[in-house]
């Protein structure tokens, strides 16, 4: 469960080890993550801050971790960024972008963006926005796909139009069971599956899945999905179909690929299995709580006496009910202090106080529990995909 | 704002809720104010080409860089041939990847050189 016990080419690297990648990160521009083959460059990309690359094509980037210190919210130019398929635009028009909302419905639609922004009632709503795949670098057996640290993740205030709202003035016929969502991501050959998304008709219905054409109060950044995606609070972003431009009610479950066969998870128990078990899989739905210290990083060094350790923590939609904090591995535990509340989707950030003294080493570690009672589990959920991963985070600082 | 802060010990969780919250307000006030009625035009960065030289290096730069850049195979963790043969397979079988049986064996061996293990 330490981030320091990690291997990289059968060497054990030590917090110091980390330390200097970081510091060299700033120099050469790479930084490397704690894992095998996770060192990687830090690229510019349109709208954004240099952010982590793990792949330049489709454009997979991931936020450097120190900056989920800065705010509970994630400024738009440091959200993480993951496609699937190469075949997205690199010029989308928003004045001739349309919604195209079909299939079994009364009226078919063609909504504008300012059709949406002006002929619905906006709402917003801060929510974390997290990748399935996200930390699946720390998997331990690995597991091919995305190979993300911590930083396939953000949050952020999303505000749009009720995809109920939309449905509701398409006029949803009898026998609809889910809805589907298209967005202008293709792929290169048409051998490979379109990304598409389903939702069951109850939680497209529900009143927190928005239509989102503003993030933080501005543009979603193209590499976000300008003009608009869709935002399921509380699910994994496979969700949140970006560049959204196509709204189809169906008559019965999805059956394409990026449903029946790509994230799934195992159906049994809560859905962490044993290496190389195999079982009936499920498509994944909802986050599990975690949380994260923000404040330092895994070797730190840092002066004795009291400090403030900061950090964030998040569920699937229940909302953070305590987070607990050990500054020594686990043994004991005190409770946090938790800051401003902005909705049960969002980050929570916390904070507490550690009294460091000079010459010892302590081995951090936080534990969130959700208002559903889920709490963070000591062990490593294992998943073939790479999914799930929430257990209790831990890192080690030295004081001087 | 990193380690900045050390707080006097009775008031430490008090201020820090505050300061917390201060943070949070700060962070939501940065981004210039929406219009949708623009379009967006972008360029991307070029991408690397990541394979080295070696028996199987055409087929790989061939094939492997149809649909995505090569830092996709570079980042993965290192596999073994059967498990570099699986995810060719994969590239063939799940998201059509134009490959013959006969050079799937090739370009896992290739791969194996690239970024592979026992
Ligand atoms: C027809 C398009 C296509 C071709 C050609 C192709 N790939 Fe892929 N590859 C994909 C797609 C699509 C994904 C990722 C899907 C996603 O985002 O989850 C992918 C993902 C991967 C991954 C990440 C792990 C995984 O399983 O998702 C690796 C590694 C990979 N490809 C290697 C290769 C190699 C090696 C070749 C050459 C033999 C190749 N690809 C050729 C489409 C292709």
């Amino acid at each position: 469960m330490r981030r320091s016990s990690f291997l990289i080419g059968g060497a054990a690297v030590s917090g110091l080890a980390t330390l200097s990648a970081r510091s060299r990160a700033l120099a050469q521009e790479t930084i490397t993550e704690p894992f095998a083959n996770g060192a990687r460059p830090l690229g510019s990309f349109p709208q954004k801050r240099p952010l982590i690359v793990l792949t330049s094509r489709p454009p997979q980037l991931e936020t450097p971790f120190r900056l989920f210190n800065e705010g509970v919210f994630t400024p738009n130019d440091a959200f993480f960024v993951r496609w699937h398929l190469a075949g997205i635009p690199t010029k989308v028009d928003g004045r001739a972008f349309r919604i195209k909302v079909h299939g079994l419905v009364d009226n078919e639609l063609a909504l504008s963006i300012d059709d949406l922004r002006r002929g619905f009632e906006p709402v917003e709503i801060p929510a974390v926005c997290q990748c399935s795949g996200n930390s699946r670098g720390f998997f331990n057996p690995r597991v091919p796909g995305g190979q993300w640290a911590n930083g396939a993740m953000g949050n952020a205030r999303w505000r749009g139009a009720r995809l109920g709202d939309v449905l509701k003035r398409a006029g949803v016929k009898a026998g609809a069971v889910q809805v589907r969502f298209n967005g202008l991501e293709m792929p290169v050959l048409p051998t490979t599956p379109d990304f598409i998304k389903a939702l069951d008709m109850d939680l497209a219905t529900s009143p927190d899945v928005i239509v989102a054409y503003e993030m933080n109060g501005g543009n979603l950044p193209l590499l976000n999905g300008f003009p608009v995606r869709l935002v399921v609070p509380g699910y994994f972003a496979t969700y949140w179909v970006k560049m959204l431009d196509d709204i189809e009610v169906i008559a019965a479950a999805d059956q394409n690929f990026w449903m029946k066969t790509a994230y799934r998870i195992p159906a049994v128990g809560d859905g962490c299995i044993q290496p190389g078990q195999t079982t009936p899989t499920t498509p994944i739905t909802k986050m599990r709580v975690r949380s994260f210290i923000t404040s330092l990083a895994d070797g730190d060094k840092i002066s004795g006496g009291r400090r403030r350790v900061q950090g964030i923590a998040f569920d699937g939609g229940s909302g953070i009910a305590r987070v607990d904090f050990s500054s020594d591995g686990g043994a004991t535990w005190t409770q946090a202090a938790l800051g401003a509340d902005y909705g049960k989707y969002s980050f929570r950030q916390w904070s507490v106080a550690l009294d460091a003294q000079a010459g010892r080493s302590y081995h951090l570690a936080c534990r969130a529990t959700a208002h559903d009672g889920a709490v963070q589990p000591a062990t490593a959920c294992w998943t073939p995909g790479g999914y799930l991963r929430n257990i209790i985070e831990s890192l080690s600082v030295s004081a001087g | 704002m990193r380690n900045t802060s050390i707080l006097g010990a009775a008031a430490c969780a008090a201020i820090a809720a505050a300061a917390l919250a201060g943070s949070a307000v700060r962070a939501a006030a940065v981004a210039a104010p929406p219009n949708p009625n623009v379009t967006v035009s972008v360029t991307l960065p070029a991408e690397r080409q990541l394979f080295k030289d070696g028996a199987g290096a055409d087929l790989a730069r061939a094939k492997c860089q149809i649909c995505h850049s090569s830092d996709y195979v570079f980042t993965q963790p290192p596999m073994t041939r059967a498990q570099w043969l699986a995810e060719v397979t994969k590239m063939k079988n799940v998201y059509g990847a134009p490959l013959e049986e006969s050079q799937l064996e090739p370009i896992a061996a290739y791969l194996v050189t690239q970024n592979g293990k026992e």
